[in-house]
């Protein structure tokens, strides 16, 4: 049973998040991320990119020119570009504003394909603003760094200006090609979970390009390789966030395909990795889902996920079923 | 706020891989413009409904392509999932007519010659109605595509026979628009303008110069220059009733009468609907009437185009006396969207006085208040004016009348003993 059936059939509910189309031209809305303001407003980081996810599940019959698995920029621009909006939700779900988060200030011109802040976590740390993603357009070859772009955020005009960047380093790898999906820890500022088994915690700076590794703590054994994720939140005594594995495999063709799976990951209060989901599920039983945002809402659970990187939604799932999925994380 | 998508993705959590439900979220994400979720879905439909579902696997090809040629600049990808849709039903002319289109779109022009005629083998055998409308209007547009292309492919003779052909049939609006635009092409066949008529009339019965016009809802104010070139005019009176017909007449014509009004059977103001981002032949369907019944577009066609505007209107013997035009009136074409009736009975007496008309009459309703070309042909008759022309320049249900007054003839009268 996918995770939306399950949180609607005890009482959640699911929304589309959907911007005009005269912004996005139509192509694709993802990965969203969810988080509580300390006023209870729900906000909300939503990615638009200028290219459309093809992919064709299942036997495969209709693959595109280039494979079942394609991102369709314009032919004439091999670009991936992404660009971020800012979205207050009400209390059911729906948008109530949305703008484009302004960074004009601080870009510089892009020198590899991969062009934007990528999958860009929603955080308020230190009373700040944060959108904390990864960023590939800075080298030549693509290299990927989390960053900490930090937004002002005018909540009567509604508007949302990117006013310090900070691109983080590799904590002891500096020459690692890709850092991405780093997990932030909501009530901890500056700290990310960057792997999940062991579970190896960092702590970047925000005022200057450093990051340390705080502690990488043996737990649970995980067979399958965990991704990030979601923000990691408080619940009870446990952090949660959940996670994404990945199956990548070629057709007979040598075409590349994949497959996303997801499980909740279960923390106690020192970052020490007591429990994940015994089996892997989906959100919507789509082969490539993904989850960058959770937050705790009126004592349920608020993830928001991206489908096919064409949609974006956003998942009341009810304590209930939050605690049956910790019980099942933990007990296994 | 997307009440529609919110339920339907419910009803897919419970039943992941049924290939109508990914086909109608599909459709919900396209009517808003999120042509990417559509694709993600639409593409869903195509893979779980292989074996079970081959008019919606058919359709959601079609609508994929058109969604990525809606983003633009996907062209391999649009013409690839047309490919897919004719290879999976490749005895349904629809994507065969699509493909042809898009070539000829793209100047590929044996390539579109080829798909158009192929899709003619199809149109005949009887198909299953596809879930939706995928911009197929039927077996002419195949013919029409096969003579657009067959003029770049050197079968001028073939294309122009086809054309013509297409024109005696009832074909939709914007085709017969372009088909008469590219017969002005075929430089050796001469080419018969719709106003012609109009012009051989007024001379045949007046004289060769007909100094007074009235073109009442001009348009672009062309039909009162053609009159005007033709009848050595002196005073063009271009009337509208929706201002951007107003700035294009004034801005081409600046030296004629340009009236921004209605013209119906009372003085005051009325309710006008404005159709927008059409191209030039839709935005003259503007009408005091709403097109909630319209033919030919049908009223899907004109669903978010239409901006209800309140504009002044007029009697015409008011608006005789204000322009000061108190004897006769020459020519004066009438062509109001369905509103014929209600312009001449606003004449009152001064119907008497005017020499020629050219009336645009339809012959079925489209509103409660229309009155259709029978009764309008037995107004004219007990009012003195003889029929000596009929045309259909845009299909069967409208009819172009010429009208003269047998009373203010002055050549041939014996044509009307």
């Amino acid at each position: 049973m996918n995770l939306v059936q399950r949180s609607v059939q005890a009482g959640g509910q699911l929304k589309p998040l959907i911007i005009p189309s005269e912004v996005t031209g139509g192509t694709g809305l993802m990965n969203p991320s969810v988080f509580i303001d300390d006023d209870g407003e729900i906000l909300c980081i939503l990615r638009h990119i200028n290219y459309t996810l093809y992919h064709a599940e299942n036997d495969q019959r209709f693959p595109s020119v280039w494979g079942p698995l394609a991102y369709l920029h314009p032919e004439e621009d091999q670009r991936l570009v992404t660009d971020n909006y800012l979205l207050r939700l009400g209390k059911d779900l729906n948008i109530v504003n949305h703008c484009s988060i302004d960074t004009t200030e601080l870009d510089v011109k892009p020198i590899w394909t991969f062009v934007g802040l990528e999958d860009a976590r929603l955080v308020k740390w230190d009373g700040k603003y944060y959108g904390t993603g990864v960023r590939r357009d800075t080298t030549t070859n693509g290299q990927g760094r989390m960053e900490l772009s930090e937004l002002e955020v005018d909540k009567q005009a509604w508007t949302a200006k990117e006013v310090s960047r900070i691109r983080i380093p590799a904590p002891v790898d500096e020459t690692s090609y890709c850092e991405k999906n780093w997990m932030p820890v909501l009530d901890k500022p500056f700290h990310y979970i960057k792997w999940t088994s062991p579970t190896e915690l960092v702590k970047a700076n925000p005022d200057e390009p450093k990051c340390e590794q705080v502690q990488v703590a043996p737990g649970k054994v995980v067979n399958a390789d965990q991704r990030g994720g979601s923000q990691l939140i408080k619940w009870g005594n446990y952090y949660i966030a959940i996670t994404h594995e990945v199956v990548l495999y070629k057709n007979y063709m040598k075409q590349k395909n994949a497959t996303y799976r997801h499980r909740l990951c279960v923390w106690n209060e020192e970052f020490i990795l007591v429990g994940i989901s015994p089996d892997n599920w989906s959100f919507l039983d789509g082969q490539i889902e993904f989850c960058s945002g959770a937050a705790e809402y009126d004592g349920d659970l608020l993830v928001t996920f991206g489908f096919q990187d064409n949609a974006a939604f956003i998942l009341q799932v009810p304590k209930a079923v939050v605690d049956e999925l910790i019980e099942e994380a933990v007990n296994v | 706020m997307f009440k529609a998508i919110d339920n339907l993705i419910i009803e897919l959590s419970k039943d992941p891989f049924n290939p109508v439900l990914s086909f109608n979220i599909a459709v919900e994400y396209e009517k808003v413009g999120q042509t990417a979720s559509a694709v993600s879905f639409y593409l869903r439909t195509a893979e779980y409904g292989f074996y079970t579902h081959p008019e919606y696997v058919y359709a959601a090809l079609i609508k994929s392509a058109q969604c990525f040629e809606n983003q633009k600049n996907r062209q391999s990808t649009v013409h690839n999932l047309f490919l897919k849709a004719v290879a999976h039903l490749p005895t349904r002319p629809e994507a065969w007519f699509l493909l042809a289109r898009y070539c000829e779109r793209a100047k590929r022009w044996q390539e579109a010659y080829t798909f158009a005629e192929i899709g003619l083998m199809y149109t005949k055998i009887k198909s299953t109605p596809l879930p939706i409308w995928v911009d197929y209007p039927g077996e002419y547009a195949l013919d029409f595509e096969k003579a657009v292309t067959g003029w770049w492919v050197g079968r001028k003779d073939e294309s122009w026979e086809i054309f013509q052909e297409l024109l005696k049939k009832d074909i939709g609006h914007s085709y017969r628009t372009a088909i008469i635009g590219n017969l002005k092409l075929y430089e050796t066949r001469e080419y018969i303008d719709p106003l012609e008529p109009v012009v051989l009339n007024f001379r045949k019965h007046f004289d060769s110069d007909a100094p007074v016009i009235i073109d009442i809802g001009t348009r672009d104010g062309d039909d009162a220059y053609y009159l005007y070139k033709n009848l050595n005019s002196t005073r063009v009176i271009a009337i509208d009733a929706n201002t951007s017909a107003i700035a294009s007449t004034q801005a081409k014509y600046p030296w004629m009468d340009v009236i921004y009004s209605a013209v119906t059977h009372q003085d005051g103001d009325t309710e006008f609907h404005i159709v927008k981002g059409g191209n030039k032949e839709a935005s003259g369907t503007s009408s005091i009437f709403n097109k909630d019944r319209s033919i030919d577009p049908a009223p899907e066609y004109y669903a978010d185009k239409i901006h209800k505007v309140i504009v002044p209107s007029t009697r015409m013997d008011t608006l005789l006396a204000r322009l000061g035009l108190n004897e006769k009136i020459d020519v004066i074409k009438v062509d109001t969207e369905g509103y014929s009736w209600q312009v001449l009975q606003g004449f009152g007496d001064r119907l008497k006085d005017v020499k020629l008309f050219h009336l645009e009459t339809e012959k079925t309703p489209v509103h409660d208040t229309h009155v259709t070309t029978e009764k309008i042909i037995q107004f004219m008759e007990d009012n003195g004016f003889v029929l000596v022309d009929t045309s259909y320049e845009w299909g069967w249900n409208i009819e172009d009348q010429v009208w003269v007054n047998k009373a203010l003839v002055i050549r041939h009268p014996e044509c009307f003993n």
